[in-house]
C-alpha cells in the first residue's frame, strides 16, 4: 500500500500522474523512476531517464516496452514473467543501454502493484558505474600488491642465497691461495702437481662465484641495466637471433610490429631473456605436437601506458592442470626442464614494471607480457 | 718503530675470517682477526702500524659505518674492503671517504697482495708525517707567547725594528725573544726559521683534514 498522509487516501491512484506532489517527488529522486505495467510497457517515468541515459520523452514513449533499454532483456523478462501476479518487492542488478550505445550497470528496486485490477511494476534504479570502478580498482591495488611483494620476496631471497654462498666459496679460494702461498716459499721439493691442483680450486671458486651472480641477475636482484630501447628493433633482433634454431626445426616464424614504434626506458638484456624464454616454449610446444604449419607469431600492441608483447603458437595449449601452476618453479612439461624459466621471466617482467600472462587460444598458447610506457619517448621522427 | 705491519681482519662469518687469517699471515703479515666492527673498536689501540680488512655485509655496525668511525681517530687506519657484490655505488661512496680501495669476493692472492702493500704504504707514510708533525709540535709549544708573537712576525720578513713597533716593545727585547724562539725551534738562520714554521703549518693542516685532535695525547 502506498504510504501517505491521510488526507491524500482520499485520492485515486488513477490520479497519481497528475498529482503535483507526486510529480515533485518523482523528479526529485535520485536515479530512475519508472512505471511499467503488466506487458511492460513504459507508463511513467522521471527525467533522469534523459539525464542518464539520453532518452527523449518521445524515445520511451514509442518504445514497444521497457525491456528494450536492457542491455540483455531476457533475465529481466524471465524475472517478470515468474513474478507475474504476484505482490512482491524485488532487487536485482542489469545493465542499461543509453541512447548512444554504452552500457550502464544498475541497481534496481521494484514493487510489484496491483491498482484497480492492473498489475503495474514501479521501481527506482541506481546507476553503479561509480561502485564498480572502485571495486576494480580495488582489485587491480591488491594484484598490485602482491605482484610487489611477490618481487620484493623473489629478490631478497636471491640476496640471501648470494650472500650465503658467496661465503664458504670464499673460504675456499683464500685457504687455496694460502696452502699456494706456503706451498711456493717451501723449499723447491714441493710437487708443482699439488700447485696445480691449488690453483685449480682457486679458479674453481672464482667460477662459482661467477654463477651467483648470474643467478642473482636472473632472478631480477641484480642491478638492471636501463637504456633507451626500441620495441620493434629488440624484437626483430631477438627473431633474427633464434632465426637459425627455428629453420631448423621447421617452424615459421612472423612478427606484427608496432605501426609507430615504442622507445621505453627497460633494460633490453633482461627483456631479450624474457623473449628467447617465451620463444623457446613456444618451439618446445609445436616440437610436442606439430601442426600442419608450426608458426611462431609475435604480435607487438600499444595502449596508453604500456606495450604488450605476445608471443602465441599453435602447438597443443598448455594442459588445464598446469595452467595454475605455469609461474611456480620446479614445473614443467619438459622431462628434463628446471622449470624455472617461467619464474624467471615473471620475475625479470615484474621487476621492469609489467605483467606476464598466459592463455590457451584456438589452437595454441599465447604469453603476453608488457612494459610501461613511464619515461618514454616516442621513435624518432614523431 | 719497526714494528711488523699488522694487518686487522673484521669479518663476522668465522671460516670466512680463518681463511683471511691464513692468507695475510702467508703473504708474511701479523694478523688480529675481530668478528664484528664493535669488537674491533673496543680493542683496537692507536700506535699499531697496519690496515683494516673489512667485509661490507657486517652485521651490527655496517662495514661502512666502521669506516667512518675509524676515521674520526687520530690515525685511522686504511681500509680495504672486501664485498660479495657489484655494488658500485658502495665503491664509490668508499672511495669519497678515503678508504683504500674496494675488492671483489673471491679475492685474488695477487690483487689482495697489491692492495695491502699500498695500504701499509699508505699507514707507513701517515704515521711518519703524523710523527713529524708532533715533533714540530713539541717544539713550538715550548715558546712563550711573546716568543710566538716574535717568530710569527720575524717569518712574515718583519725587521727587528719594524717588530718593535708592531709590539710596542724596545728593539733589544725583540732580538731576545727572537733568538730564543730560534733556539727553541731549532733554527740556525732566518731562512731555516720560514722553513720549518712553513713545514709545521702545513702538517698542521694535514691533520686537522684528517679529523686529528691537534693537541695530542703522547705516544
Amino acid at each position: 500500500m502506498w504510504r501517505h498522509n491521510k488526507e491524500m487516501n482520499t485520492i485515486p491512484p488513477a490520479t497519481i500522474g497528475h498529482n503535483q506532489f507526486s510529480d515533485a517527488l518523482i523528479e526529485a529522486l535520485p536515479g530512475l523512476f519508472f512505471v511499467v505495467d503488466q506487458d511492460g510497457k513504459l507508463v511513467r517515468w522521471n527525467e533522469n531517464h534523459r539525464i542518464l541515459l539520453g532518452y527523449s520523452d518521445e524515445d520511451l514513449s514509442n518504445l514497444e516496452t521497457g525491456y528494450d533499454l536492457f542491455v540483455d532483456p531476457n533475465p529481466v523478462r524471465a524475472l517478470a514473467a515468474r513474478e507475474r501476479g504476484i505482490a512482491r518487492r524485488g532487487r536485482y542488478v542489469a545493465s542499461l543501454k543509453t541512447k548512444d550505445g554504452r552500457e550502464v550497470p544498475c541497481e534496481f528496486h521494484v514493487v510489484r502493484q496491483q491498482i484497480n485490477d492492473v498489475w503495474f511494476t514501479i521501481g527506482t534504479a541506481f546507476d553503479l558505474t561509480e561502485k564498480r570502478d572502485a571495486e576494480q580498482r580495488l582489485s587491480e591495488q591488491r594484484n598490485q600488491l602482491a605482484r610487489l611483494q611477490r618481487v620484493a620476496m623473489i629478490s631478497e631471497t636471491a640476496t640471501v642465497l648470494g650472500h650465503e654462498l658467496t661465503q664458504p666459496v670464499s673460504a675456499i679460494s683464500n685457504n687455496a691461495n694460502a696452502a699456494l702461498t706456503l706451498l711456493e716459499s717451501a723449499s723447491s721439493s714441493t710437487n708443482p702437481e699439488v700447485m696445480e691442483y691449488l690453483r685449480d680450486v682457486v679458479d674453481l671458486a672464482e667460477q662459482s662465484s661467477a654463477i651467483v651472480g648470474r643467478i642473482r641477475g636472473f632472478l631480477g636482484a641484480g642491478e638492471s641495466r636501463r637504456t633507451d630501447v626500441s620495441m620493434n628493433e629488440l624484437v626483430r633482433n631477438a627473431l633474427h637471433l633464434v632465426r637459425a634454431d627455428m629453420a631448423a626445426r621447421g617452424i615459421a616464424t612472423k612478427l606484427l610490429p608496432l605501426a609507430r614504434d615504442a622507445v621505453l626506458r627497460t633494460d633490453a638484456v633482461q627483456v631479450m631473456q624474457v623473449l628467447f624464454n617465451l620463444i623457446g616454449n613456444a618451439a618446445e610446444a609445436i616440437d610436442r605436437k606439430r601442426p600442419g604449419r608450426p608458426t611462431i607469431r609475435i604480435v607487438l600492441s600499444r595502449r596508453s601506458n604500456h606495450v604488450t608483447v605476445k608471443v602465441a603458437d599453435n602447438g597443443p595449449g598448455i594442459e588445464a592442470h598446469l595452467m595454475d601452476k605455469l609461474f611456480q618453479p620446479f614445473v614443467s612439461s619438459k622431462s628434463e626442464g628446471l622449470g624455472l624459466g617461467l619464474m624467471i621471466s615473471r620475475n625479470l617482467v615484474e621487476a621492469l614494471g609489467g605483467q606476464l600472462t598466459a592463455r590457451n587460444s584456438q589452437g595454441g598458447a599465447v604469453f603476453s607480457f608488457s612494459l610501461p610506457l613511464n619515461d618514454t619517448r616516442l621513435a624518432h621522427g614523431e | 718503530m719497526a714494528n711488523k705491519a699488522t694487518v686487522f681482519i673484521v669479518e663476522d662469518d668465522e671460516q670466512v675470517r680463518e681463511s683471511l687469517r691464513r692468507l695475510v699471515e702467508a703473504l708474511g703479515y701479523r694478523t688480529r682477526c675481530f668478528p664484528s666492527a664493535e669488537a674491533f673498536l673496543q680493542a683496537h689501540g692507536t700506535g699499531v702500524h697496519g690496515c683494516l680488512l673489512l667485509d661490507v655485509q657486517l652485521p651490527g655496525s655496517s662495514g661502512f659505518d666502521l669506516q667512518t668511525i675509524t676515521a674520526q681517530h687520530e690515525r685511522a687506519l686504511p681500509i680495504i674492503f672486501l664485498t660479495a657484490f657489484a655494488e658500485v655505488e658502495a665503491g664509490v661512496q668508499a672511495m669519497r671517504n678515503g678508504a683504500v680501495v674496494y675488492l671483489r669476493k673471491p679475492v685474488r692472492r695477487e690483487v689482495l697482495q697489491s692492495a695491502l702493500r699500498d695500504a701499509l704504504l699508505l699507514d707507513r707514510t701517515a704515521r711518519r708525517l703524523h710523527l713529524e708533525y708532533l715533533q714540530l709540535w713539541r717544539l713550538f709549544r715550548q715558546l712563550t707567547r711573546r716568543e710566538s708573537q716574535v717568530l710569527e712576525l720575524v717569518v712574515k720578513g718583519r725587521l727587528n725594528k719594524q717588530i718593535a713597533f708592531d709590539l710596542d716593545i724596545a728593539e733589544r727585547t725583540v732580538k731576545l725573544h727572537r733568538a730564543r724562539a730560534m733556539e727553541k725551534i731549532g733554527a740556525a738562520t732566518l731562512a731555516d726559521a720560514i722553513h720549518i714554521n712553513q713545514t709545521y703549518v702545513r702538517l698542521a693542516r694535514e691533520q686537522v683534514n684528517k679529523g686529528a685532535v691537534l693537541h695530542q695525547r703522547a705516544t
